[in-house]
């Protein structure tokens, strides 16, 4: 493999894990919530902020696959020559987002799942169980802190 | 059970809506106080059961409306659990009720009314297999348990025994379907069952003034509480049970239930507080995001409910003063 | 009181005897109603204290009952009780009372029910502990209620035989004694007259064949 080769493979493991794990985590809830909105259809609303929660690991890991992408020259003119160590480097750059957007889009599904049944009983706590949804939304955040730090480090 | 738990996520989000709608003590404690049935059925007609109680013409009726919603909650449950084996175990109790209607009505020679339409088996099948003594389609406990009511019929023409055989296949069968589909939870909750439904056993037993021999055969194996356990207590005094039985986790229950049924010479309290211990330990399963435990509590919870609302009904009907249902009336789910 | 009989001495004799077979009878009717009325006595006071016994079991047992009622559900408890465990084969007697026929049960438990089986016809796992006791009740209390079955029927047939006699013992005592005694006395006295007018009669003859000597 390239260099290069290398260094998309790291974009398409972020985008893909993390979409993948947002996939999940939102089909968790949703279907946490029809179970409820059968029962209950005006919870619908509140119902679909929480199935929202676990869709931002998706769009974390799509912006990291574009810096990657934006860095070795996909989008834009020159496509970049490089050396098999560099494409190594844009891989484990993207690894943080990869996984930790994996995880945890599935366990914040979990956890807005649980919230769908909060709000069955108390509709007026929505804002706590997002709160609990978000607790594991700044492990993403953080990950793509850190996949976003190491990019631009790199020295191309 | 299915490996992926958030196979459950729709039926616990929907379990999550129903259990909304459970009536909460409060509600119970209101119908106690009321002063007639016909005012305790304007106030369920005002609950979730609004639509089958708001059609019920003669207020004498209402077994047959509590026997429509225990159908309509297996029904339920059957439709929205990913785990169709989970609602055949619970169902099976009634498979065992209906086996025992039919061989007494076959003994008897008589038709009988009393089948619960609940069961795995479909009423008319079950009928069939007592008529032609052919259980092929039983579970194998449940199979060899019917062949050997008719051979033990034939011999003693005891009625009890019909009743003793089925039980205890009923929850060797329960314990082994929970422990083959490695759902501890549900275990729990039948091992459970068992110890209570045998502590009140040696009660009745010893106030029948029968011996250790009789305890045996009506005694239900598997539960946590041996029968070496209990047996021995079958010709002491019961004091001594609730002092051999203060380390275990029925301390308290035992304490308080087994000693007010000495002194006031009546289960009720006992038998509550047994249903109260249940309804506790189902409880702990009632958070669980995703899982079979809060359906198994739902469904416990519902027929912890029509037991109450039975309760309430057939006390203001006959007019039993209100301490008296108070007393009796289940601890509320929610 | 019209009374149409031939004043003969013939007729009053024959009334007498009538009479005193009627005051025989009045005499041993109202023994007779005094002695059914002591049994009758004795019964009533056994047929309450059994009434009030039984009574007292009963209400307390269908009370019980009625609690086992309330927290099991109706195809548990109707499959709890479905099938007897004892059967009674019942036989009725007659017996004597005062004449009266009163009938006597005695009954016997089927044999086809084996001597060690227990009375509750159920199992322990789908059944309330509160329907031990009301069973235990209605069991024992068996025997006694068709022992009071037996008292209630003999108490009923009892009063009936005492309302006829009753009626007799008045039949005779206010109508057919003063009747006969009265009867009687028109006869005698019918008989005097008669006896004074031939006295009368033969002092007259007398005079006039007196007067024509």
């Amino acid at each position: 493999m390239t260099g290069l080769e290398i260094a998309l493979l790291g974009a398409a493991l972020a985008v893909g894990l993390a979409g993948i794990g947002s996939a999940i985590g939102v089909g968790i809830v949703g279907q946490s919530a029809a179970g409820l909105v059968t029962e209950d259809p005006d919870k619908f609303g509140q119902t679909l902020l929480l199935q929202a929660l676990p869709g931002t690991q998706g769009i974390y890991g799509l912006l990291t696959g574009f810096i990657i992408m934006q860095r070795v020259g996909i989008i834009g003119e020159t496509l970049l020559e490089l050396t098999v160590p560099e494409g190594y480097a844009f891989l484990m750059a993207a690894i943080p987002i990869a996984l930790v957007g994996l995880l945890s889009a599935i366990y914040q599904g979990r956890v807005s799942a649980s919230a769908v049944g909060l709000i069955a009983k108390r509709p007026e706590e929505l804002g706590k169980g997002i709160v609990y949804a978000v607790m594991v939304e700044t492990y993403a955040v953080l990950a793509l802190l850190a996949s976003i730090m190491l990019l631009f480090g790199i020295p191309v | 059970m299915p490996i992926d738990d958030t196979a459950y996520a729709y039926a616990v989000g929907r379990i999550r809506a129903l259990e909304a709608r459970l009536l909460d003590q409060n509600r119970f404690d209101r119908m106690i106080d009321a002063s007639s049935a016909e005012e305790v059925l304007k106030m369920l007609t005002e609950s979730e059961y609004a639509s089958s109680f708001g059609e019920l013409s003669n207020i004498h009726d209402f077994e047959t409306i509590l026997s429509s919603e225990l159908r309509h909650i297996f029904d339920l449950l059957e439709t929205i659990t990913p785990w169709p084996e989970l609602i055949a175990i619970m169902a099976l109790r009634y498979d065992v009720h209906n086996l025992k209607v039919l061989f007494k009505a076959r003994y008897l020679d008589i038709k009988s009314n009393l089948l619960i339409p609940v069961g795995t088996c479909p009423t008319g099948k079950m009928v069939q297999a007592v008529a032609e003594d052919d259980f092929r389609d039983l579970p194998d406990r449940l199979r060899i348990a019917a062949e050997k009511v008719n051979e033990d019929f034939l011999v003693n023409h005891d009625p009890q025994v019909i009743d003793l055989i089925l039980d205890q296949a009923l929850f060797e069968e329960l314990i082994s379907r929970a422990e083959k589909a490695n759902v501890p939870f549900l275990k729990g909750l039948f091992i459970r069952q068992i110890d209570l439904i045998n502590l009140k056993t040696l009660v009745r037993v010893k106030n029948m003034g029968f011996g250790r021999e009789f305890f045996k055969k009506a005694f239900l194996p598997n539960g946590n509480l041996s029968f070496d356990q209990l047996g021995g207590s079958i010709d002491e005094p019961l004091e001594s049970l609730i002092v051999q039985l203060g380390m275990t986790e029925y301390a308290t229950l035992v304490d308080e239930g087994i000693r007010d049924w000495l002194d006031r010479g009546t289960a009720s309290r006992f038998e509550k507080l047994a249903d109260d211990y249940i309804t506790a330990y189902l409880k702990k399963g009632k958070w669980m995001p995703f899982g079979p435990e809060p359906l198994i509590g739902y469904l416990w919870a519902k027929e912890v409910e029509l037991k109450n609302i039975r309760l309430i009904l057939v006390g203001k009907i006959n007019k039993l003063p209100a301490e008296a249902i108070r007393e009796r009336i289940r601890d509320a789910y929610i | 009181m019209e009374i149409r009989v031939n004043p003969t001495r013939m007729e009053l004799n024959r009334l007498k005897k009538r009479l005193k077979m009627a005051e025989r009878g009045h005499k041993l009717l109202k023994d007779k109603r005094d002695e059914l009325i002591r049994q009758f006595l004795i019964l009533v006071r056994k047929n309450k204290e059994l009434r009030e016994d039984i009574e007292e079991e009963l209400s307390g047992a269908f009370a019980k009952f009625l609690l086992a009622r309330a927290v099991m559900s109706q195809d548990n408890l109707e499959e709890a009780l479905m099938y007897p465990t004892r059967k009674l084969t019942l036989d009725i007697d007659k017996q004597n009372i005062m004449s009266v026929n009163a009938p006597k049960f005695s009954w016997h438990e089927d044999s086809d029910q084996d001597e060690g089986n227990s009375i509750y016809p159920y199992g322990f796992a789908e059944t309330s502990a509160e329907l031990d006791a009301s069973i235990e009740t209605l069991s024992g209390v068996l025997s006694r209620l068709m022992e009071l079955a037996e008292v209630e029927k003999a108490v009923q047939l009892l009063s009936g035989e005492i309302e006829k006699t009753r009626r007799r013992v008045n039949a005779l005592e206010y109508v057919l004694i003063p009747k006969l005694t009265e009867t009687i006395k028109y006869i005698a006295m019918k008989l005097e007259e008669n006896e004074r007018g031939a006295l009368v009669r033969l002092m007259k003859i007398k005079d006039v064949v007196r007067a024509k000597m």
